[in-house]
């Protein structure tokens, strides 16, 4: 029984978007390689479910296999479920449907994937001409509806002027109402505020509160910042190299953190409100799917593993409010804070030569 | 006082359009701060605040219109030459965000490390490959990584390899541009514990430009807050942090994610 | 900006693989080989002409001007009898040379200057680009004429004078790579050290600059070669007993339809070249830089 037929089973109404078992492989090089593996989670409608990893998680990887954004060659096994279809088995013609449609994304930086070379209004509107029929006039009138929505000032101006007029977190709001004005069923956003300032950040994930809170709009927000995803996530899903290792509600991963590599990269990070003599570091370099070892793909670096660590795929277990993937997940792993631990030498890294 | 910027500024005039009629753009006004000997201080600020034209102008990639800086007490050339330059880089050394970009595509980092010492004439040509194994254990790079270039190295090792360089010209003042913000957070950490190891082993001076005020807690003495080209606070980072005075600064404590790494959550008034 | 980057990074890594680059396919590869074995071929005759040409190549024979292939002379004879195919393989010597001189001046001189224009920047880039720009203004092959027509007609006139066209050519993409180069950290840290302007050029830029300008150098070979032909059709290349493809086609002209082979053959071989090179350049641009990367 998979995780998310545990989760299904307990009574839930409706389910916007679920995974199950889902694994991408990408070519390389004649060969096919795993980049996320048995990935599984869902979104209820009106949730915000973080997806957080650092680099070779597969967070990204996730992200396009969803949107259905994968590089040629790629294949993608599992399900990627949406409302009643299955967008990994439903023809290239529905998917592209459903994907323009159904599924609204957001990127990084605004400026590279909205066209320089059109005004604001036609961007805003060729989404709604195409997917949902409207005339120029009724997606104008939409289009700045939603501009207002998200929070721009002087919508009518703003969709008059150039990509390059606006700024970072202008953009990014442009991006949202463009994504949201097909009316999508769920919006995935990927690393959508990394490249902004901090207080443009949190102006653009309290927009998404609101917007969940009006709309009841549903979000996959991944990015590499727990403590960013703890301020809008209903749910967290930490993934390392590939998989997912800790799915837990609410904060329940800052609260107690079950996963070693969860609690470690908790630690790791500086604390605004405290100085430590040495950031407690995790010995290695992230590694990425294809680069993982048999058993656990944490154990070279994880304090707690044991010799069946590195023979055992460990699955995901049911804790209270989600799972973990640790075979070593019901023992009492640690007890004390982190604090004194983080005595730790500077590990050299010189060993793994490209360690990813 | 190892470092004195005294009133430092920064005037871009931009053309805009064919009649060339130029505008102005004042990236840097008026900035006056202190680094001291061994210290560690750090310019935080957003985009368009300035910081990293007031890094570029301390080491001499960018000319100030007005100001000074100073190192030891005496006023630097305002446009530095090459022999000017060779003898600044023995006084101060830059790390800068990308790692990646940040290094030689074509070199081994082992040669670029070494043509730091050799040709600032460090080393007699004997001594010269012990001492860049000298310097890459320094920061935590194995010797074998010597002949590798940056493609096959890590973020993380990269920037470790530019340290390296940095410090082959064994100056007193490292300045380092959001060193760590293409790195994840494990590797992160890392760095950030080099530096400090560096600190104190070579009693080198550290000036680092960030946006991350968990980091700048983590890594600085002294902080100095940017916006839009003015100072707008500067003092003691423990000070600044506990009781902001001016409200920019309010606004940016307010909008850093907040959580401890004890997993108990606190938030900032 | 940390993970995503590194996931790029990664998926950049994968895209390569996956892309299907301009040389992918079989169809591509098989159009490649045969660039590359015409090259080779027209060495092979640069190297080995004395054992290769089936007759002198400026022997004449006027009872037989403007003949068909026949037994002894495969591609026929020109105007005065000359067996076409021996005049064919010779004139690879200069036609080759040509080009190279051009290409090595255009190097020497343009080099130093584009990377200096983009290096430096400032009054110097305003100088040098103006003179670029100065001898841009003029239609190369006219330019070259003028040269010529001033200092006499000869080969090396020739050379020297598409040479001059070439040193801006040259000097621009250079000049364009530097300013690209000159924006990135590790030129910054350079500066910083204070390393001399020579020394960032010949360690550090030109290498990262060298698949672009050996790209570049070979197109330059193919062009040079198309005006070198160009003035040797107008009688201001290279001079009799002086062969080159592009006097061939001068003299072939007259008696084009008694001997079409003397037209074809000649012209085919500086198409046939000049197509090649820009396959082999087209392919040098794409190599990733293979030596001591991987991911």
């Amino acid at each position: 029984m998979t995780a998310t037929d545990v989760m299904t089973t307990s009574a839930l109404p409706q389910v916007t978007l679920t995974l199950e078992g889902v694994t991408t492989y990408v070519r390389m090089r004649k060969l096919l390689r795993p980049v996320i593996l048995d990935v599984g989670f869902f979104v209820r409608p009106g949730e915000i479910v973080g997806l957080v990893g650092e680099s070779g998680s597969g967070k990204s990887m996730t992200a396009r296999t969803i949107a259905g954004a994968l590089p040629r060659g790629a294949v993608a096994e599992g399900v990627v479920g949406l409302g009643e279809e299955n967008l990994l088995t439903v023809s290239r013609r529905r998917r592209r449907e459903v994907q323009g449609k159904q599924i609204g994304m957001i990127f990084q930086d605004p400026k590279a994937y909205i066209d320089p070379l059109w005004r604001v209004e036609v961007h805003m509107t060729e989404g709604m001409r195409v997917h949902l029929g409207l005339s120029k006039s009724e997606a104008r009138a939409r289009a700045i509806d939603l501009l207002s929505a998200v929070g721009l000032d002087q919508p009518e101006r703003r969709m008059r002027q150039f990509p390059e007029e606006l700024s970072g977190g202008m953009l990014q709001r442009v991006m949202i109402a463009g994504a949201l004005s097909v009316e999508p069923s769920i919006l995935l956003a990927d690393e959508a505020t990394t490249a902004l300032d901090v207080t443009t950040q949190a102006e653009i994930v309290s927009l998404l509160g609101r917007l969940r809170a009006e709309r009841g709009l549903s979000v996959l927000f991944i990015t590499h910042d727990l403590a960013l995803a703890d301020q809008i996530c209903d749910r967290i899903c930490v993934m390392y190299a590939g998989r997912i290792v800790e799915v837990r509600e609410g904060r329940g991963i800052f609260e107690d953190p079950l996963h070693p590599y969860t609690k470690d990269l908790l630690a790791a990070r500086p604390n605004i409100r405290k100085r430590v003599a040495r950031l407690p570091v995790i010995k290695g370099t992230p590694t990425s799917a294809m680069d993982a070892p048999s058993g656990c793909a944490f154990h070279p670096r994880c304090r707690f593993a044991v010799e069946a660590c590195t023979t055992t795929f460990p699955q995901l277990t049911a804790v209270s409010g989600g799972f973990v993937r640790c075979i070593r997940a019901g023992e009492q792993l640690w007890s004390e804070p982190r604090a004194e631990k983080g005595q730790t030498a500077s590990e050299t890294e010189g060993n793994s030569a490209a360690g990813g | 006082m190892l470092l004195e910027v005294k009133h430092l500024s920064k005037d871009f005039r931009l053309r805009s359009g064919l009649l060339s009629r130029s505008t102005h753009l004042a990236a840097v006004k008026d900035v006056s701060f202190e680094v001291p000997a061994s210290g560690a201080a750090a310019i935080v600020g957003e985009t368009g605040s300035g910081k990293t034209t007031v890094a570029r102008m301390i080491v001499g990639l960018e000319t100030p219109t007005h100001g000074e800086v100073l190192v030891d007490g005496t006023p630097l050339v305002v446009a530095p030459g090459p022999s000017e330059r060779r003898r600044r880089a023995r006084l101060m050394q830059m790390v800068f965000q990308n790692p990646f970009l940040s290094l030689d595509p074509h070199q081994p980092i082992g040669e670029g490390v070494e043509e730091v010492v050799s040709f600032h004439r460090l080393r007699p040509p004997a001594e010269r490959a012990g001492r860049v194994e000298e310097l890459l254990a320094a920061v935590g790079l194995d010797g074998r990584l010597a002949a590798k270039r940056p493609r096959q190295l890590s973020g993380g090792q990269c920037q470790r390899a530019a340290i390296a360089r940095a410090l082959a010209a064994e100056p007193q003042l490292l300045v380092l541009d959001e060193p760590v913000s293409a790195l994840d957070v494990s590797t992160q950490a890392q760095i950030l514990n080099l530096l400090a190891d560096l600190r104190a082993k070579l009693g080198i001076s550290v000036l680092m430009i960030s946006h991350d005020l968990a980091l700048v807690r983590q890594v600085a003495d002294d902080v100095v807050v940017m916006y839009k080209g003015e100072v707008v606070e500067s003092g003691k980072v423990e000070a600044i942090l506990s009781s902001p005075k001016e409200a920019y600064t309010r606004r940016l404590l307010a909008a850093v994610p907040e959580y401890s790494g004890t997993g108990r959550a606190t938030g900032l008034p | 900006m940390s993970a995503v980057s590194e996931d790029l990074q990664l998926l950049q890594g994968l895209s390569r693989d996956v892309t299907v680059g301009k040389f992918e396919g079989v169809f591509q590869k098989a159009v490649l080989g045969i660039s590359v074995l015409v090259l080779l071929g027209i060495l092979v005759c640069v190297a080995f002409a004395p054992w290769l040409a089936p007759h002198n190549p400026n022997g004449v024979d006027l009872l037989n001007p403007y003949t068909g292939p026949s037994p002894g002379y495969l591609l026929g004879q020109d105007s005065a009898g000359r067996d076409i195919l021996s005049r064919l393989i010779y004139g690879s010597r200069l036609s080759l040379l040509g080009p190279t001189i051009v290409i090595s001046i255009a190097l020497v001189v343009g080099v130093p200057l584009g990377f200096l224009a983009g290096y430096r920047g400032g009054v110097l880039d305003g100088l040098i680009s103006r003179v670029f720009d100065l001898v841009f203004a003029f239609p190369s092959l006219l330019l070259a004429i003028v040269i010529v027509a001033t200092f006499g007609a000869s080969f090396f006139t020739a050379a020297f004078a598409v040479a001059i066209t070439y040193i801006p050519l040259m000097g621009r993409v250079v000049r364009a790579a530097a300013l690209v180069e000159r924006e990135k950290p590790y030129i910054a840290a350079c500066r910083l050290q204070g390393y001399p302007a020579w020394r960032v050029f010949v360690f550090h830029m030109g290498p990262n600059m060298a698949r672009v300008l050996v790209s570049q150098t070979t197109l330059y070979f193919a062009y040079g070669l198309l005006d070198l032909s160009a003035l040797s059709f107008l009688g201001l290349g290279a001079q009799p007993p002086q062969i080159d493809w592009g006097g061939m086609l001068e003299n072939a002209n007259q008696g084009v339809f008694q001997s079409p082979t003397g037209v074809v053959f000649p012209a085919l071989a500086i198409v046939l070249l000049v197509v090649s090179l820009n396959f082999i350049a087209d392919w040098i641009l794409e190599q990733q830089g293979q030596r001591g990367g991987q991911r």
